[in-house]
């Protein structure tokens, strides 16, 4: 396989800091492998991506030293554009790298950069958007495509040129797992039919684990494992250390004493058939059922969209207990969004009714916390005391001494918010929803991006919370973190209840 | 219509849509200069009326009609409420009064409150400079592609970074319309009481710093992708397509209106302070009447 790129002791540090970013880092990628690079968050995959698109030599005062060879190239002195002319890059979010009105004219946009005829750029758009899975959406606009297809459409607005390197910068963080599933599937396409080369950061790779074969593991500046991903499995230790959350199936086999760790569940069944001797009479766990009174009740909840023509929910009903973490679950456009709309007071459902302790919903909307999925909108101040005091009259400055403590805020009190990661940010939002003392906390999608450091940090606060007696509900996607924190579940399909009962029962 | 679709442009009418960049902005700005030299009310009323048939013509959505309606509504009231009140030109006809000169406290402390004729005749002919201003802008805002903008103050030899901050602007708007509405219905749900939780207009002042702080980042972003994709490298290597015939003499008209206008105005100018010719007693009358 010939080599692509090559980066031999890459050395940064942000002109801001002391401490460098990048330490020592040193890998090669041969032409046409798919490789992911993971670390926890602020261990510097950004910078490394940053560092091989050319930006961070325009991007501040920092210090690179190194070597990246890129195509048998020396290009640490190249400019940006020079290097995007070999480097396709892709952004976590879509909508903040897509320029044009059309997809047709956001995949245009490069090859009009490079003079060529309008017969040629009308081809190369057209077969980009086929191969992309975009093929007759040429016309549409943009914002009236969804959140995967304006991912795909990023992808061809770079794909466009052929790069010879494509990098991706947690590409599918924002996507649901179906809507990843396909774009994941997109890309090893690309891969194996065009021989493309594709370098993908991500934290979440116990999702990614089935598409690649190679992983580079970077912890606080440094590459600490570069290998496969059964490798990385037989190191517990260090996939831990790196922030990794393990794939379920990979703790079981741990658990189990499997001589090996499989990804897979039929390999799985296969191993635990001939090593385990399973047990029938071994007695089923004990139900995490609330046992708390009732507190929020809702009957025939039903809802319909202006200018639909069918109610978004139909009939839903359910109960939730003081103390009781419920997670929501069903597939996208279930009704979940709207359900937790319906209980945060965005909006008023047209039938049914929704009671908390026996009071109507409406008259006691201020009991209620409502994270929205996207955090980031929910921090309003310029530092994280400010976002916990915001139009909040009771909270008391011990209190918020000892939630930040709790919260591992603590010195960060007095930072920007949204200078902190992306855990952290969402943490100060959580404490500054958790600091008003709802009875209800409402969170949609609470742990999408998030590292496994900052999912165990949420997963604490909100069984905390809960044991003081309130109401979790959240919105997930993620079974494996709703059979692991939720007391019950409630299942939608098409706007009425598929299922209600215990966790691991419905999971 | 959600509140990002409120602010795209792919609504409109496709005719429009395919005019380019470099008409649309010739226009735009050959109309600022009409309205900054015409002091005529009715011409002011006409031109502002055209660019309202221009929404017509361009096919205007319903819900952007509102938007449009809106704001001018809005800039036209102030503007000669403000002005009606606070006209300090001589002379100054008081139509209405609201607080007498006699008037105990009040009426010493303000000399006495008139509504002036001529007050709300100079606010209305603000009011519809801006008003004109703000239609025909919006829709070039609402009926072009950044790429056709950006493309346009390219051809014009502005540098690329200029002309795509500029444009970022443009592109920005639908995402911040829709984010702003986000921002608002958070700063709705972190109220801790009942009337803050519908409260709108107490919660505006908040809306801006996170809104701001994302549209950094988003412009960072958008920067690195459109750098990484070429477009500052390529200059030179850019197609430039000539403009079709019927821009081309839309474009020419503009400038030779612009030119008159501007010359007439002038003309005129100098005939007040004196400077008077006979052979152009015609644009004299013409300015009078219409300028």
């Amino acid at each position: 396989m010939d080599e692509l790129l090559r980066i031999s002791h890459l050395r940064y540090r942000y002109g801001t800091r002391e401490e460098p970013t990048l330490r020592d880092v040193s890998f090669t990628l041969g032409a046409g492998e798919m490789v992911l690079l993971a670390g926890k968050s602020g261990s510097g995959k950004s910078t490394l991506l940053q560092a091989v698109s050319g930006i961070l030599r325009t991007n501040g005062r920092g210090l690179l030293e190194g070597e990246i060879r890129l195509d048998g190239q020396d290009v640490v002195g190249w400019a940006p554009e020079q290097i995007g002319l070999l480097v396709g890059t892709v952004y976590q979010t879509p909508d903040d790298q897509l320029f044009a009105m059309t997809a047709y004219d956001e995949v245009a946009f490069a090859l009009e950069n490079r003079g060529l005829p309008e017969e040629i750029i009308s081809r190369r758009v057209e077969e980009t958007l086929v191969r992309v899975g975009l093929g007759g959406l040429g016309a549409r606009g943009i914002h009236t495509l969804s959140g995967g297809q304006r991912q795909r459409l990023a992808l061809a607005s770079v794909l466009v040129t052929d790069p010879k390197l494509l990098l991706l910068d947690e590409p599918v963080s924002q996507m649901n797992p179906q809507g990843a599933r396909d774009f994941l599937q997109l890309l090893r396409q690309l891969n194996r039919e065009r021989g493309l080369t594709i370098l993908l950061i991500e934290h979440r790779v116990h999702e990614l684990a089935g598409y690649f074969r190679r992983i580079l593991l970077l912890r606080e500046g440094s590459v600490c494992y570069d290998g496969s991903l059964q490798g990385l499995w037989k190191r517990p230790d260090l996939s831990s250390r790196a922030g990794l959350r393990i794939p379920a199936c990979v703790r079981l086999c741990r658990a189990l004493g499997l001589p090996r760790c499989t990804e897979g569940d039929a390999e799985m069944a296969a191993l635990i058939r001939q090593y385990c001797r399973i047990d029938p009479a071994m007695p089923a766990p004990e139900p995490r059922q609330g046992t708390g009174p009732v507190r929020v009740e809702a009957r025939g909840l039903c809802y319909r969209y202006d200018g639909a023509e069918t109610d978004t929910l139909r009939q839903v009903g359910f109960q939730l207990r003081g103390g009781e973490i419920t997670a929501l679950m069903g597939c996208n456009g279930a009704g979940k969004s709207t359900l937790l709309n319906l209980l945060g007071g965005v909006t008023m459902p047209e039938r049914g009714s929704l009671t908390l302790d026996g009071a109507p919903w409406q008259d006691r909307l201020e009991a209620v916390g409502y994270m929205r999925q996207e955090a980031d909108l929910m921090l309003l101040t310029d530092t994280v005391r400010n976002e916990f005091f915001w139009n909040n009259r009771i909270l008391r400055e011990e209190t918020f001494r000892q939630m930040t403590e709790q919260m591992d805020l603590a010195p960060y009190r007095d930072d920007f918010p949204l200078a902190l990661s992306k855990g952290q940010r969402l943490r100060v939002v959580l404490g500054a929803i958790l600091a008003r003392k709802p009875e209800v906390l409402l969170l949609d999608e609470p742990t999408t991006g998030q590292d496994l450091e900052s999912l165990d940090a949420i997963r604490s606060l909100l069984r905390a919370y809960a044991r003081g007696g309130g109401c979790v509900f959240f919105c997930t996607h993620d079974v494996e973190l709703a059979s692991a924190l939720a007391d019950r579940v409630l299942l939608l399909s098409g706007g009425q209840t598929l299922a209600d009962g215990e966790a691991h029962r419905v999971c | 219509m959600s509140m990002r679709q409120l602010w795209e442009g792919n609504d409109s009418a496709p005719w429009i849509r395919h005019v380019t960049g470099e008409t649309k902005l010739l226009v735009l700005l050959s109309y600022s200069v009409w309205t900054l030299a015409i002091d005529n009310p009715e011409t002011l009323f006409y031109l502002f009326a055209g660019t309202l048939g221009l929404h017509l013509v361009a096919r205007t959505s319903r819900s952007k009609w509102y938007v449009l309606a809106i704001l001018l509504l809005l800039g036209l009231w102030g503007s000669m409420f403000s002005q009606a009140l606070f006209y300090t030109q001589t002379p100054r006809t008081p139509v209405l009064v609201l607080i007498r000169p006699d008037m105990p406290v009040l009426g010493r402390l303000t000399e006495g409150l008139f509504v002036y004729r001529e007050g709300i005749l100079y606010g209305a002919v603000q009011g519809l400079r801006s008003a004109g201003m703000l239609s025909l802008g919006l829709l070039v805002c609402w009926t072009s592609d950044p790429r056709q903008l950006l493309q346009a103050l390219l051809r014009w030899r502005l540098p690329a970074q200029i002309a795509f901050m500029l444009v970022t602007a443009i592109r920005f708007l639908p995402v911040l319309a829709a984010e702003a509405g986000e921002v608002l219905l958070v700063l709705q749900l972190r109220s801790g009481s009942r009337r803050g939780r519908r409260a709108v207009l107490r919660h505006l002042p908040y809306v801006i710093q996170p809104l701001l702080t994302r549209c950094l980042r988003r412009a960072q972003t958008l920067a690195l992708s459109v750098t990484s994709r070429g477009f500052f490298l390529a200059r030179g290597q850019r197609k430039q397509a000539p403009l079709p015939r019927s821009e081309r003499i839309l474009c020419l008209a503009c400038l030779a209106v612009t030119g008159g206008v501007v010359v007439s105005k002038i003309l005129y100018v100098l005939s007040e302070q004196g400077f008077y010719w006979g052979a152009f007693r015609q644009i004299y009358d013409g300015a009078k009447l219409y300028l």
